[in-house]
């Protein structure tokens, strides 16, 4: 790691590297983790240097990265997870801003269609009803959205860890500030249903982008 | 009279520079109406990085329009492997952090891209366009147009646009001391001739997982029995509705006013007893409400604008 990385992962986060620069540097920082640890304090003088508020709290940005770069092709492969586990009350609450927001999808629809959506299931699979959908419906605050089959079958989603749930209450995500759980509740309510009138501004993919981001496990 | 020259040069000047200045607006809205089209026709292959706050996530975008219509996939590079897909019928998100995956049939299919540029109308009454030669991005040379409010009222933009094909590869939001809200930055970017199919698949079955589907709710317009007295200028009024009860709540009177480039919604909705009202301003990232009660209700003002604006919006409702 040298002088030249730094500037390397400053014009990386700027978006100013060629392509063929792009990959050179991910995978210079595959396979140095000095170069991983760098990076994420690259990206805190970036934000410190354009005047946005400080990262914080985030140490393991590094090593996001470095499971975005182990996967293929280009960067990713998406793994199914494979591993199962139930949320507890307040997992479902620290899932309810991501699964509120992913409505936005959902919700946006009833401008043009009001009949109700039948499922077209893109895999061969049944959908099967787990307790974390049970969660995710009571906690969702999201109208209009509800689980697939209510009385589905038990899975073997019921038998976890207490320490699954635990980690899941440490999901970061953005927040509403100032505001308690029950008025932050309502105020994703009412930001699906101002987001339907959000898409096509400027920042047409914004609200997708925050869909896809948004409650991410670190 | 030495001293007066610099006077008459600048009398000289200024019809110059008010020429110029007019010809980097109309420049900038030729460069605008490149942006939309080159969202709506363009493929892509795509990786760009979301900055809110201090709040970081690198996503790939892949877009084709075609025969099959416009279809896309955003999948996220850090943290868990979600992706949504699109096409013009059908929206599937893919969560494999929580085993879940939506479905929701896709909107009108004017909006169906991911990366929409749709201006709705002329907004340049209440923003002044520049348009610059702007910096490298993701290896690509940019005009950077600029989009800043007039007043205090809204946010600004600043968008990188690919010379050669249109392409939006930066855009920041911005409050009006030119802080960065919010930015999306193309990291790298490829325009193939061809993008296969599989590229468009999901990487993730779905077997297993919890499948949600939306119920579309029903909206029903009816005339309103609350006023908003002052949006700032240049806002108008887009919808009006009813929007359902849902999770224990009454149904919503909601009102919604926009400018050509973003919105205010302004939420009416009985509290019941015991419910904790918002009381004064709440943000997230860049979006601002302001709530306060009136006579048993909640009224809310939400929007991508600063909190100065959510707030005047909301102390102006009254009832009728």
């Amino acid at each position: 790691m040298n002088e030249h990385d730094l500037e390397r992962v400053s014009a990386f986060m700027d978006g100013e590297l060629s392509p063929s620069e792009t990959r050179h540097l991910l995978s210079a920082m595959k396979k140095d983790a000095e170069l991983r640890r760098f990076w994420e304090s690259g990206h805190r003088i970036a934000a410190v240097m354009q005047g946005e508020s400080m990262l914080s709290g985030k140490p393991d940005l590094a090593n996001r990265v470095r499971e975005a770069m182990t996967a293929e092709p280009l960067l990713l492969a998406p793994a199914r997870s494979t591993r199962r586990r139930s949320l507890g009350p307040l997992g479902g609450l620290a899932l309810a801003a991501s699964v509120a927001l992913l409505a936005i999808l959902a919700t946006r629809q009833s401008l043009q269609d009001r009949q109700p959506v039948t499922l077209q299931p893109i895999a061969s699979a049944p959908p099967a009803q787990t307790d974390s959908a049970t969660h995710l419906a009571r906690f969702s605050g999201a109208p209009g959205l509800t689980p697939d089959h209510p009385s589905g079958q038990a899975s073997s989603a019921a038998s976890t860890a207490p320490g699954d749930a635990s980690r899941d209450v440490a999901l970061t995500r953005m927040t509403w500030n100032d505001a308690g759980p029950a008025v932050e509740a309502r105020l994703n309510a009412y930001l699906l249903n101002h987001n339907e009138y959000m898409i096509g501004g400027v920042h047409g993919m914004l609200p997708y982008a925050r869909i896809v981001g948004y409650g991410q496990n670190n | 009279m030495p001293r007066l020259w610099p006077l008459a040069l600048a009398a000289l000047l200024l019809p110059a520079l008010q020429a110029s200045a007019q010809s980097s607006g109309d420049n900038a809205r030729e460069w605008l109406q490149r942006v939309s089209t080159a969202a709506n026709t363009l493929d892509y292959d795509g990786i760009f990085v979301y900055h809110s706050g201090d709040w970081m996530e690198t996503m790939r975008l892949i877009h084709r329009t075609g025969p099959k219509g416009t279809q896309a996939r955003l999948i996220a590079l850090s943290g868990a492997a979600r992706e949504v897909i699109r096409d013009d019928n059908q929206v599937t998100c893919i969560l494999p952090d929580t085993d879940s995956v939506l479905v929701s049939k896709s909107l009108h299919p004017a909006v169906a891209a991911f990366s929409v540029f749709s201006p709705n109308g002329d907004f340049s009454g209440h923003y002044k366009l520049q348009a610059a030669p702007g910096n490298r991005v993701a290896g690509r040379e940019t005009e950077m147009v600029s989009i800043m409010p007039k007043d205090q009222f809204r946010y600004g933009y600043r968008l990188s646009v690919d010379r050669k094909s249109g392409f939006l590869l930066k855009s920041e939001l911005l409050d009006h001391n030119g802080k960065v809200l919010e930015k999306i930055v193309y990291t790298s970017l490829e325009l193939p001739k061809t993008i296969p199919d599989s590229l468009l698949k999901p990487g993730i079955s779905g077997a297993g997982y919890s499948w949600y589907v939306s119920e579309a709710p029903t909206k029903s317009a009816g005339g309103s029995s609350w006023a908003v007295e002052w949006v700032p200028e240049g806002f108008e009024m887009a919808d009006s509705s009813t929007d359902p009860a849902g999770f224990g709540r009454m149904p919503v009177e909601h009102l919604v006013y926009n400018d050509g480039l973003t919105s205010v919604s302004v939420f009416i909705e009985k509290l019941k007893p015991g419910n904790k009202p918002l009381d004064g301003l709440s943000s997230m990232g860049a979006v601002n409400a302001f709530g306060f009660m009136i006579d048993g209700y909640q009224v809310t003002a939400v929007g991508e604008v600063p909190g100065v604006t959510v707030e005047r919006v909301g102390r102006s409702v009254h009832r009728r």
